[in-house]
């Protein structure tokens, strides 16, 4: 039975992951500004719309960006299956629009083949400097157009730009207008109404991208040429000393102001320790990091943590685990507290147990119970650290590398960050449930 | 040793000073812009009379002191300290919380004074050189609206799906297979023709009242497409199953609870390019449910698990009633002492956030701690916010605990 349950808490710990890869990849996948839509500069810019070309689309393949973004794409029977290959978001928006508008693929790729050809044309044709740029430019404007009149309007001022000029443009633009027709027609708008699921089977963004994740290799980072795995375990060095040290810091302080609460409770040694953990619980993790910082700056003249220096480490572990000190020393008094009450103390004190005896045999086995659950929160706090911490100190860990990352948009650190706190949480607190079950069997039968 | 718990007084003290702290920070939050503004209440001048706080947007020929002429001004911006005035009301703090063309010095200490007979900056001023009382003051404002809106938010979301996990559990919410294959399939047509279709040619986007009527009309095909493929035949797709509420109620919480508050919103910061107030609000409301709904799912449970809530349930009486005469008037009320701690946690949470500047563009307590980092030396920057957070929370966290021994029996406080 026991065995039935944990196959399916791993099950459910899997399933938690895979929403937690969801999540970061949507992030990831959804932001503005992806350095493939950028790298070959702007559109306006170019003379030759070949190399242009090229360029994009050596670009979007080193990203993976060639490939559909999901395993299925819900969308309308308008759309082709292969809309994703119109990699640039303005480009996509674009044939979106012009679907929405008629729902013919057919007439929208023979319009956008044609503008392409017209723009080839127009960089590979004979015409003065002026003449291309403006052609040029207008042909760009087609592409941002969302009306079909407007697109009319604009290829007849392209007619008088070209008067007379190169064959092949005049060629083209004659395409173009015949394609613009047909789509003004608006023969098949009602496509546009019928629900549509379409497969795209494996070889899709979010497969390639959580593949190369599950085997440790998160890319390169957009904005320093480095891997951002390097980066990460770099930054795991600097975090993971302190926290470790932090984590027991806090799990022993919270035992030991527990016991000495729950043993004292009621008399003036409890309230005075309550009052105080209440004061500290009150006060904000930064302002106290803060005024730390200030009491090293004057205590020892070094106000950032060097891995090193040891002195430096001590503000750093006290704000970091004051806190913690607190929360569990209170769930712990609490839970034994209550334990105490129960009529078996009474009659275990009266054969004659030892208060001594009493705390440490029945209430604190209890009290420990309680803490289980927060164990789950250990995983993920010892890789992430604290974002506060590192930044109030200068120690530049993980937190400070996910900050320092969000700032300049690099999201490539952000989501493996984002991905290992979040399946160390998922693994965490599948471990503590499991810790609960063995140590108190009777949470086991619960569904 | 002995733990004399019968030594705690029979009923929990009002913790009275508690309460009179949120009213006043009510009071503050309220009349924010009154109390501290760079402009004049009510102004005399030349046989006119002036609202300036009240009417930012009114214009009229003011002496503008720097050009040495009279002109048109907005009344909000001008400089009324240089007005020929006859009589003017001031507000209690005459300090704009940003400053515009009242830029006073950098980190000056409490009760510094620009000009000699003029208004002193009571509490000092911060590193951009505005009135450190005035930012106080709105920042009131700031983490007051953060505070109620994330809260409602959290505790409507977990008041939700806690107490649905806690009612249906495992196996009360159930329906004929075909059913719930029939619902999941017309999620997809629900939202094509509810959200998608309307969105895309009668709105981008579509405009915030709409939502809702979007909602609706999806709800209203699921449902539909439930109801057609419950009318199909066949024994393995008529078996009732129930579905798993519970199960996937903890699932969801678990992804939101593995996730660290702080990384994520950091990263929708980084995504979205964004370091704006509300979307974070949102986002903090839309990740804090998982503590409520707890709480919710084992009042619920505990509640259901009664022998009177049995007794009802074999009266016949039907399941919307027991829920809402029986089984919420009991689970409500722990929920209760659960709103002041929320309250607490998003107050500190949106001071972080701005500590870190990862919120910006607002006027914040957190802000100005953040000064702390320019000049070592400002202790006043960082003394009265920290004061102004650690009252609040103080008070927020003893009215919680208030609350909380209301409903305990004596002997478990």
């Amino acid at each position: 039975m026991i065995y039935r349950r944990i196959l399916m808490r791993i099950g459910g710990m899997m399933l938690t992951m895979a929403g937690i890869s969801l999540v970061a990849f949507v992030l990831v996948a959804h932001a503005p500004l992806h350095p493939a839509d950028t790298a070959c500069g702007t559109e306006e810019a170019q003379l030759n719309y070949a190399d242009y070309e090229t360029c994009l689309e050596q670009k979007y393949r080193a990203f993976n960006r060639h490939l559909p973004v999901f395993y299925v794409e819900f969308t309308s029977w308008a759309a082709p299956d292969t809309l994703y290959k119109l990699y640039r978001p303005e480009e996509h928006l674009w044939a979106d629009r012009m679907l929405a508008y008629c729902g013919d693929w057919e007439a929208v790729s023979q319009l956008r083949q044609a503008i392409r050809q017209l723009r080839l044309a127009l960089s590979n044709g004979s015409f003065s400097g002026d003449v291309r740029q403006e052609a040029l430019s207008q042909t760009q404007y087609l592409l941002t157009d969302s009306e079909p009149a407007a697109m009319a309007q604009r290829l007849a001022v392209l007619d008088t730009i070209l008067q007379g000029g190169d064959p092949a443009a005049g060629l083209a633009l004659h395409t173009c207008r015949q394609a613009l027709a047909s789509v003004q027609t608006r023969a098949s708008v009602w496509k546009n109404a019928i629900p549509r699921i379409i497969c795209h089977g494996f070889h899709n963004q979010y497969h390639q991208w959580i593949s190369r994740m599950l085997r440790g290799d998160p890319g390169n980072s957009w904005v320093r040429d480095l891997p951002v795995g390097t980066e990460i375990r770099t930054a795991l060095w600097r975090t993971l000393p302190l926290t470790l040290i932090a984590l027991i810091l806090s799990y022993g302080g919270g035992l030991g102001r527990g016991l000495m609460a729950t043993a004292r409770a009621g008399r003036w040694t409890d309230q005075v320790i309550s009052a105080a953990t209440f004061v500290l619980e009150s006060l904000p993790g930064f302002w106290v990091a803060s005024f730390l910082l200030t009491v090293q700056a004057g205590w020892i003249g070094m106000t950032d943590y060097q891995p090193g220096v040891w002195v430096t480490a001590v503000m750093p572990l006290l704000a970091w685990s004051y806190g913690t000190i607190g929360v569990l020393g209170r769930v712990l008094r609490n839970a034994m507290l209550e334990v105490l009450d129960q009529p078996f103390i009474q009659a275990a004190k009266a054969k004659g147990l030892s208060p001594y005896q009493l705390l440490i045999r029945h209430a604190l086995p209890h009290g420990l119970l309680t803490l289980t659950t927060s164990l789950g929160a250990v995983l993920p706090a010892l890789v992430s650290g604290s974002v506060v911490i590192e930044r109030v100190f200068s120690i530049s860990g993980i937190g400070e590398l996910q900050l320092a990352a969000m700032q300049g948009t690099d999201l490539p650190i952000v989501a493996a960050i984002l991905l290992l706190s979040g399946a160390l949480g998922a693994l965490g607190y599948m471990l503590a449930d499991m810790l609960f079950w063995l140590w108190y069997p009777p949470a086991r039968a619960v569904s | 040793m002995s733990h004399r718990v019968s030594s705690y007084p029979a009923t929990p003290p009002v913790r009275w000073w508690a309460w009179a702290w949120i009213g006043l920070m009510v009071l503050i939050a309220a009349g924010a812009s009154l109390l501290a503004s760079g402009t004049p209440l009510y102004a005399h001048m030349r046989g006119k009379t002036y609202w300036p706080t009240l009417t930012p947007a009114a214009t009229d020929t003011l002496y503008d002191a720097r050009a040495g002429l009279w002109r048109l001004q907005r009344l909000r911006e001008a400089d009324w300290r240089v007005q020929p005035l006859d009589a003017a009301v001031w507000p209690p703090v005459p300090w704009h919380p940003m400053p515009g063309i009242y830029r006073s010095k950098r980190w000056q200490a409490p009760g510094y004074r620009p000009v000699p007979g003029g208004p002193s900056h009571l509490l000092g001023t911060t590193g951009s050189g505005a009135d450190l009382l005035a930012v106080l003051i709105h920042g009131t404002r700031t983490s007051l609206l953060a505070a109620s809106t994330a809260t409602v938010l959290a505790l409507g979301l977990g008041l939700l799906l806690g107490g649905m996990a806690g009612y249906f559990q495992n196996t009360r919410l159930s329906a004929r297979r075909g059913q719930w294959i029939g619902a999941v399939a017309g999620i997809w047509p629900g939202w094509f023709y509810g959200l998608y279709l309307p969105a895309r040619y009668l709105a981008t986007p579509l405009p915030v009242w709409a939502v809702p009527l979007g909602l609706g009309i999806s709800l209203g095909i699921i449902l539909g497409c439930m109801w057609l493929a419950g009318r199909i035949p066949g024994a393995w797709w008529r078996t009732k199953v129930a579905l798993p509420v519970d199960t996937l109620y903890l699932r969801a919480a678990e992804i939101i609870q593995a996730l660290p508050v702080l990384m994520l919103l950091i990263v929708v910061a980084a995504a979205f390019k964004m370091n704006s107030f509300w979307p974070a609000i949102w986002m903090i409301g839309l990740t804090a449910w998982p503590g409520a709904g707890q709480w919710m799912r084992n009042a619920f449970l505990q509640v259901t698990a009664t022998p009177y809530i049995e007794a009802a349930r074999s009266l016949g009486i039907p399941g919307w009633q027991i829920v809402f005469r029986h089984v919420l008037p009991n689970a409500l009320h722990p929920l209760l002492a659960l709103i002041p701690f929320v309250m607490g946690n998003v107050i500190l949470l949106e001071a972080t956030l701005s500590f870190l500047q990862i919120i910006r563009e607002v006027v914040s307590w957190g802000t100005l701690i953040e000064g702390i980092q320019g000049q070592r030396t400002a202790w006043w920057v960082i003394l009265f916010p920290g004061v102004a957070i650690f009252m609040t929370l103080t008070a927020l966290s003893s009215i919680s605990e208030q609350l909380r021994q209301q409903q305990l029996p004596p002997s478990r406080r």
